[in-house]
């Protein structure tokens, strides 16, 4: 069955995309809104801000990349190409990787689809801390709903694949909360392999939904075209420059392209964001910039079933669970999901070698992963990491880990080894370098009490970036107001990640979703009579 | 975990490594020595065919694949060695894409771990590596993971993974992983 490739058929009624790394002269680009980014944020504000009636020119670091790049299910291929630094982006000092997409679509391309609206605590903690007014869980709701219905989100009716069983008749047989995750897809073939970009076009991601919109209205995208520096004057932005990259995206061509627009959207996600601000010296009269980045550090935990798992295929996300996201003393709470386990990924997190990694490797179709992501960000001692820019202007994350993070993922370690071992499981292994195998949750409990919770020999990992330049009327405290305009300069927005004031405690996108189309609806209203005029 | 682990101790001694575990600055310190020492591959070329590591990386970039593939690695040699070579070409492709900052900490690791005293004092390796075998890239391995000293856990880590993501992701090791590759039904209708 041939999959319609979205951009053919586009490219042949005259959708505008350029390739920035063919470009022989420098170019000046001009346009009523230009947007930075084409992730989550990025993609949701094109598809608004074009459909008022705004001239938008979007720039992408990364590729373009459509679903007949997909089918191979490759895993390197996909790796190596639509994610940061080929998915080996880290924390300055190793201790977190990071995965963070970078392609068109940005991280919407690559990611497992989970679609969970911001919690309510979470929206409470963010106006009564950082000043972020009209944000409430009623006053976001229709936000919320209208990017469901735009992508299709909707609990997955289908099974859920045995991966995601265990976490769910773990949490039944020990009477925790578990529920079935909703997903933005359309006619998904229940595959497994969204974290290589969806082969059918099924996932609701930017690159098939908001950006084909825009290109529709006449949106300009140039791909292949990294932001360099913003110029600052007068309290505006009165320009950026954007350096052209080569097929490979990993060096500059020399080639400049100098954008001038009425107002400039950064929506490069969390670290890349921060760092584009800092490298162009902007106002930050309280030094807030970069800081507060968030990542819901991860912890896994491998238990072997003497069941089929297969966890390399079947929709990636299907169950979470939230018992121990809001710890009744107030401590740091953690959600449980499970990750896709197909060869690369999986062996990536072992932290093993040689025929110790073998022998793990051997029972792969017989191993579930459960995962637990911090809720970092809500306390003093967990007030996230920062990030700063080294002489050549590139990103540098410093995260520390303190005593109460290090003692809920101890936490969850053992609740992660209780669910597996009340599913079924012959033997768990807390993702740590001094860890064995457990027969027991006896033994096991009794070994995690013991383990050094330390940066490296305990397993952190990352795919949530959030954080850097929060958003709140607290100008001490935050870099943009609640509308996402920066609080010191006049025709500047920050539409990603990087808004929020401290992690989320749900996966990111519809978050990012939600406060993104309400606050590019105001941009839009703001913007489109002043366009209108000048048309 | 082996808390009075020799090797470290040896290097403590020797006045090396007096930093607290993890700090970054240590790293400076230690690529700072082997700058004097005049083994730095800093300023050194790519290998001919390859974008990031150089001649004198090679020899440590297929060890390294060998050494995490361990009994996994195809006992036929010639599809061994093509696995190698392919886990190189990989490491090459992740190293080039990393950022700068992040670049200058790899090249700075991969200079110590070629850097004899490092090599024979925090790695337990007496040979270089262009005569070292996988099993000496395991006592690499193993000293780097029961070092106290974080900054060699974080080594053993960045290390552990690549080789394992270089190997791994290859079609040839799928078979160890019992993993069949994507559903065949959905690749016939793929490419129907
Ligand atoms: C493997 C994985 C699985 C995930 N699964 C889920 C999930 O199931 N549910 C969920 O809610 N979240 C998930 N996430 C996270 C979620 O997708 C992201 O939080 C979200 O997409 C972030 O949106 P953003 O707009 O901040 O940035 P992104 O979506 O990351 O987009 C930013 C884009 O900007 C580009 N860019 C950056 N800097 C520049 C520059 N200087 N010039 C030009 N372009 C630039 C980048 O290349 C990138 O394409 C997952 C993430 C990963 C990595
Ligand atoms: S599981 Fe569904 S959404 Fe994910 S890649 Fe497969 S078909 Fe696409």
């Amino acid at each position: 069955m041939a999959i319609n490739d979205l951009y053919t058929d586009g490219l042949a009624k005259g959708w505008k995309i350029r390739d920035a790394s063919t470009l022989t002269n420098d170019e000046t680009l001009e346009a009523d809104v230009v947007i930075v980014g084409s992730g989550a944020g990025g993609g949701t504000a094109a598809e608004i801000l074009s459909a008022a009636g705004l001239s938008v020119l979007m720039l992408e670091e990364g590729g373009l990349y459509t679903s007949r790049d997909f089918k191979a299910l490759d895993e390197f291929s996909s790796y190596s190409k639509l994610y940061q630094e080929a998915a080996g982006r880290a924390t300055s000092d190793g201790a977190i990787p990071i995965l963070q997409g970078r392609a068109v679509g940005g991280t919407t391309l690559v990611n497992w689809t989970t679609s969970i609206r911001t919690p309510k605590p979470t929206l409470e903690y963010w106006a009564r801390d950082f000043g972020l007014k009209g944000s409430a869980a009623d006053e976001m709701a229709p936000w919320f709903a209208k990017m469901e219905e735009r992508l299709g989100i909707a609990p997955w009716a289908a099974e859920p694949n045995a991966n995601n069983a265990v976490l769910r008749d773990g949490c039944d047989k020990l009477g925790l909360h578990w529920k079935t995750i909703p997903r933005n897809v359309r006619g998904c073939w229940n595959l497994g392999y969204c974290g290589l970009g969806c082969p059918v076009n099924a996932k609701q991601s930017m690159l098939v939904t908001t950006i084909p919109a825009a290109l529709d209205r006449g949106m300009t995208l140039v791909h292949h075209a990294r932001a360099d520096r913003l110029q600052f004057a007068g309290g505006r932005v009165n320009g950026l420059t954007v350096q052209a990259l080569d097929a490979d995206t990993r060096h500059p061509t020399g080639i400049t392209l100098n954008v001038r627009a009425k107002h400039y959207v950064l929506a490069g996600g969390a670290i890349n964001t921060p760092a584009l601000l800092l490298r162009s010296k902007a106002p930050d009269p309280h030094q807030r910039i970069g800081q507060r980045t968030c990542v819901h550090p991860v912890n896994a935990s491998l238990a072997v079933f003497d069941r089929e798992i297969d966890g390399f295929h079947g929709a990636p996300q299907s169950i979470y669970s939230d018992h121990f996201l809001w710890p009744e003393d107030g401590g740091i709470g953690y959600k449980l999901e499970v990750p896709p386990l197909q060869p690369m990924l999986a062996s990536s997190v072992l932290a093993r070698y040689g025929d110790a990694l073998a022998q793990d490797m051997a029972q792969l179709p017989n191993t579930n992963v459960l995962i637990a992501l911090m809720r970092d960000g809500f306390h003093e001692q967990s007030a996230g990491g920062r990030v700063r820019i080294d002489d050549s202007g590139q990103p540098v994350f410093d995260y520390d880990v303190h005593e109460p993070l290090w003692n809920a993922l101890r936490h969850a370690f053992v609740q992660m080894a209780e669910i597996q071992f009340a599913a079924g499981a012959k033997s768990v292994r807390p993702a740590h370098i001094d860890a064995e195998p457990y027969a027991s949750m006896d033994e096991a409990r009794a070994a995690i009490a013991a383990l050094p919770m330390r940066k490296h020999r305990a397993g952190l990992v990352t795919a949530h970036l959030m954080g850097g330049c929060a958003m709140g009327e607290d100008r001490q405290r935050c870099v943009i107001d609640s509308r996402g305009r920066h609080h010191e300069t006049e025709n500047l927005s920050i539409f990603d990640g990087s808004m929020f004031p401290s992690s989320i405690g749900a996966n990111p996108q519809l978050t990012i979703y939600g406060f993104v189309s309400r606050n590019a609806t105001a941009l839009a209203e703001a913007l489109a009579p002043a366009a209108k005029a000048a048309a | 975990m082996s808390p009075d682990w020799a090797p470290a101790t040896a290097l403590d001694r020797r006045g090396f490594l007096k930093l607290g575990a993890g700090s970054a600055a240590a790293f400076t310190l230690l690529g700072a020595s082997v700058q004097l020492a005049g083994c730095s591959q800093q300023a050194a070329p790519a290998a001919a065919g390859f974008r990031w590591l150089t001649a004198a990386d090679l020899p440590f970039a297929r060890l390294l694949v060998a050494g995490v593939a361990g009994s996994a690695l195809p006992a036929d040699p010639a599809i061994a060695d093509a696995a190698l070579e392919e886990g190189a070409r990989r490491i090459d492709i992740c190293l080039d894409a990393l950022d700068a900052p992040a670049q200058k900490e790899v090249r700075k690791l991969f200079d110590l771990l070629q850097w004899a005293p490092f090599r024979r004092f925090a790695g337990g390796v007496a040979k270089p590596w262009t005569e070292a075998t996988a099993a000496d890239m395991q006592t690499l391995l193993a000293n780097l993971s029961a070092s106290r000293l974080g900054l060699l856990n974080g080594a053993f880590r960045a290390l552990a993974k690549i080789g394992s993501v270089v190997f791994w992701s290859q079609p040839v090791a799928y078979p160890l992983a019992r993993y069949p590759g994507p559903p065949a039904w959905a690749v016939a209708a793929l490419n129907a």
